[in-house]
């Protein structure tokens, strides 16, 4: 294998995609240069302020891990807890990436038409691989760290061990998922093979999670007095430490030079195997896509016949949707979070205890309009509208060939939103009035609310996606996730729901105004807003699609 | 009549134009054959006919309507086949052309009526069930031209039609094309291809660094030097 050769691919990989340089222009608005700077500025900032607050966020909680388990005498519990979210969180995000970035990206065709060996290749790919989730490991892991200095203290192997964590940590779930990737290419012969591989690995996945979260549940029955509390929180913390070894491992690692050479020797070996089997399969593995993809697929006679314009860009935004598994597993995801959330609680059996609680705060004449905050901001985060225009790719351009108005196609988008989650926030909205037994008298009120201000963030989102779209992009990652319109977009959606908080709570709690007339003022609010959404989308199409 | 008219366009402030001064008509039953070097401003121009772009001065009228008085009735009047076809891989062909229909407004009757015959004429109807991802290139560049042709646009615009069509095919299209001149429409398209230019065109432009540097018949510049079509086209070129 020819080293220069490997970092050839990757230096080319650098200047073809230009991720840092892509990502800041992304930041940055307007046509005046001034504009320009300052918006990409403010914006940064506000990225680095949200990042660093979740940062603060995962410390805190790690802090606690630390102390509980110091409590217990199980030592580096925190820094446990650390290597594990991020081993978690790259065993969820980099599934779905595995086979865009590793076999399927459209220069591989080129690139292996080259005189460039299989194992070359597949090094520089795996390479690719872990760089594009090194930076959410080090976002999980460096709060842990730092909790590991604060509760024991600095020291020079400390910082060496570290240093190791960082770098050949994310190598574990990287490997893992490599050599599940390649089974599911093997296994579907490259037919569908990453939707079939999502869809078992998001169901492996929730039944580890509720599996965990169930079995630390029966254990967690907690006593108000300190002595009580440690006691039974002593047999939960080695149980966790138990169910997580290898990075109860890694956590000692840190401070133990021999169980560092263990784990990181482990680490290297399951690295090595996992190169050696993607470089002898790579061939392979990226011929059965080729062919898998290309095979011809009848479909079944659909129904093409006359509709209003308005309906077939419905159609074809939902088809843009169902086109990608990327695409349905975000949007199926946040559509269903609620439901989620009560099948893991109902699998924890903690479900009875908040219905328990909430009997308590029901009491308080806060608590209704705090639930219904609370299901909107819920349904309120989505990346459905504000990556509408980007999902589509550089198709978006066509719609400008089409003999329509600007304010058709927002329309468009804009009912597909209402029909996607304005149904399901109503759905889960009545759930909860049954459920917390909340009034039924005020429903229709906060039916209404909810839908307002959901139909408000939509055209607010598609007014930040038409303004500046992202059309150029390689997998679905990119046009959602990784797209700076859905950041911007979730603020949005936060800041659109703590506006109504501000009259819908905010009146009554500084001011003594009457819960009904409180919640007229956030209807009439949140209309005002929604109308301004609306202008604001039909500008921002009218100036893309003019 | 497509009317061009003193069109100017470059991509950045100081970057030399794409598009220079160009002025040109294309009437009623003619087939316009546009030829140029790469990057001479073809598909520049091509894109400012179809509103893909816009101009910086100047402006492109067919009719009499402008894309800037009238965006949606000018939009009506034209189908666009661009060089490299782009569609919606996980739709069916069929699926496109309803799309297509559904946009336009076209009733289910005529709709039905244009489909089976431009698909039976570019022999495309066993594949209108299929998903388009599953197509090569020259099934999608058929399909393109089937959706350009759904609406029955009055100017139709083809940017390098034959690449990637097998000479079946290319056959086929180019008889299709003279069909439509002869319908009284006007079809408009770019092409590297000389030999095409001179079997289809009944009038030709030679664009070289973004300005129009011939605008007649092919008969008419032959007649001035007793040259090839080639030869003529590097001299004018190259001269530019």
């Amino acid at each position: 294998m020819r080293i220069p050769v490997v970092l050839l691919l990757l230096k080319s990989y650098l200047k073809g995609t230009k991720p840092l340089r892509s990502v800041t222009q992304r930041f940055s608005f307007g046509k005046k240069k001034s504009v320009r700077t300052i918006s990409g500025v403010v914006l940064s900032l506000l990225m680095l302020a949200s990042l660093m607050s979740f940062v603060f966020l995962l410390g805190t909680n790690y802090y606690n891990y630390q102390l509980v388990g110091m409590m217990v005498g199980v030592p580096h519990v925190g820094l446990l807890m650390g290597a594990a979210f991020a081993t978690l969180s790259l065993l969820i995000f980099a599934f779905p990436a595995a086979i865009n970035i590793l076999h399927a990206a459209k220069e591989i065709e080129r690139l292996r038409a080259l005189a460039i060996s299989e194992s070359e290749l597949a090094l520089s790919r795996m390479i690719i691989f872990y760089f594009n989730f090194f930076p959410i490991y080090l976002f999980f892991v460096i709060p842990a760290l730092i909790v590991g200095i604060m509760t024991t203290g600095f020291s020079f192997f400390y910082l060496l061990s570290s240093l190791f964590l960082l770098l050949v940590g994310p190598m574990i779930p990287i490997s893992l998922v490599t050599l599940l990737e390649i089974t599911v290419v093997h296994l579907t012969k490259g037919r569908r093979a990453q939707r079939s591989g999502e869809l078992f690995y998001l169901v492996v996945m929730m039944a580890l999670v509720i599996g965990i979260s169930s079995q630390m549940g029966k254990n967690a029955e907690m006593t108000g007095n300190l002595e009580g509390l440690t006691h039974q929180l002593a047999p939960v913390i080695r149980k966790l430490t138990r169910f997580l070894a290898p990075f109860a491992l890694q956590a000692q690692g840190l401070y133990n030079p021999i169980l560092l050479l263990v784990w990181l020797a482990g680490a290297l070996l399951l690295a090595y195997i996992t190169f050696t089997v993607t470089a002898g399969t790579y061939h392979h593995a990226c011929s059965l896509l080729a062919s898998g993809g290309y095979r011809t697929k009848k479909r079944r006679k659909n129904n093409t016949g006359e509709q209003k314009p308005i309906v077939a860009l419905m159609k074809r935004d939902w088809t843009i949707l169902l086109s990608t598994s990327g695409f349905i597993f975000e949007l199926g995801g946040e559509l269903l979070i609620p439901l989620i959330l009560i099948i893991t609680y109902t699998a924890m059996g903690i479900i009875g205890d908040i219905s328990q609680a909430t009997k308590v705060l029901a009491q308080y004449p806060i608590f209704e309009p705090v639930v219904v905050l609370i299901v909107l901001l819920m349904s309120n985060i989505n990346l459905l509208s504000c990556t509408s225009v980007s999902r589509q790719g550089k198709l978006a351009l066509h719609d400008r060939l089409y003999p329509l108005e600007p304010k058709v196609f927002v329309d468009a988008k804009f009912y597909l939103h209402m029909a996607l989650v304005g149904t399901t926030n109503t759905i889960y909205l009545l759930a909860a009035t049954l459920i917390l037994k909340l009034s039924i008298g005020n429903l229709w009120f906060y039916v209404m609310l909810s839908l307002i201000s959901i139909a408000g963030t939509s055209y607010f989102h598609l007014a930040i996606d038409y303004h500046n779209p992202l059309l150029e992009w390689t997998s679905a990652q990119q046009a959602m996730k990784r797209n700076p319109n859905g950041f911007l977009g979730m603020l949005v959606s936060f800041l659109f729901v703590v506006w109504v908080a501000l009259f819908l709570v905010g009146l009554p709690y500084f001011f003594e105004i009457s819960q009904s007339n409180a919640l007229m003022a956030a209807l009439g609010m949140a209309v005002v807003t929604a109308k301004a959404g609306q202008r604001l989308a039909y500008r921002s199409a009218k100036g893309f699609l003019a | 009549m497509l009317i061009c008219d003193k069109l100017y366009k470059r991509y950045a402030k100081n970057a030399p134009y794409a598009v220079e001064d160009l002025t040109l008509k294309v009437g009623e039953g003619e087939i316009f054959g546009f030829l140029g070097p790469n990057g001479a401003g073809k598909s520049t121009t091509i894109k400012m006919i179809v509103s893909l772009l816009n101009s910086d001065s100047g402006e492109v009228s067919l009719d009499g309507i402008t894309a800037k008085d009238d965006p949606i009735a000018y939009k009506r009047l034209i189908g666009y086949v661009a060089d490299e076809p782009q569609f919606y891989d996980k739709m069916s062909a069929n699926e496109h052309l309803a799309f297509i229909g559904d946009l336009y407004r076209i009733p289910q009757g005529e709709r039905t009526e244009r489909i089976s015959k431009l698909a039976v004429t570019l022999r495309l109807q066993d594949a209108l069930d299929d998903e388009i991802g599953s197509f090569s290139h020259g099934m999608r560049q058929k399909l393109a031209i089937i959706s350009a042709l759904l609406p029955a646009p009055k100017l139709l615009v083809l940017d390098e039609p034959m690449v990637g069509l097998d000479p079946k095919a290319s056959f086929e299209v180019k008889n299709l094309l003279k069909e439509l001149a002869k319908e009284g429409k006007i079809v408009f398209f770019s092409t590297h291809v000389l030999e095409v230019a001179q079997q289809l065109c009944t009038s030709l432009g030679i664009i070289n660094e973004g300005k129009l540097i011939y605008h007649g018949t092919f008969e008419a510049l032959q007649n001035e030097r007793d040259e090839s079509l080639e030869e003529l086209f590097l001299e004018l070129t190259e001269k530019g």
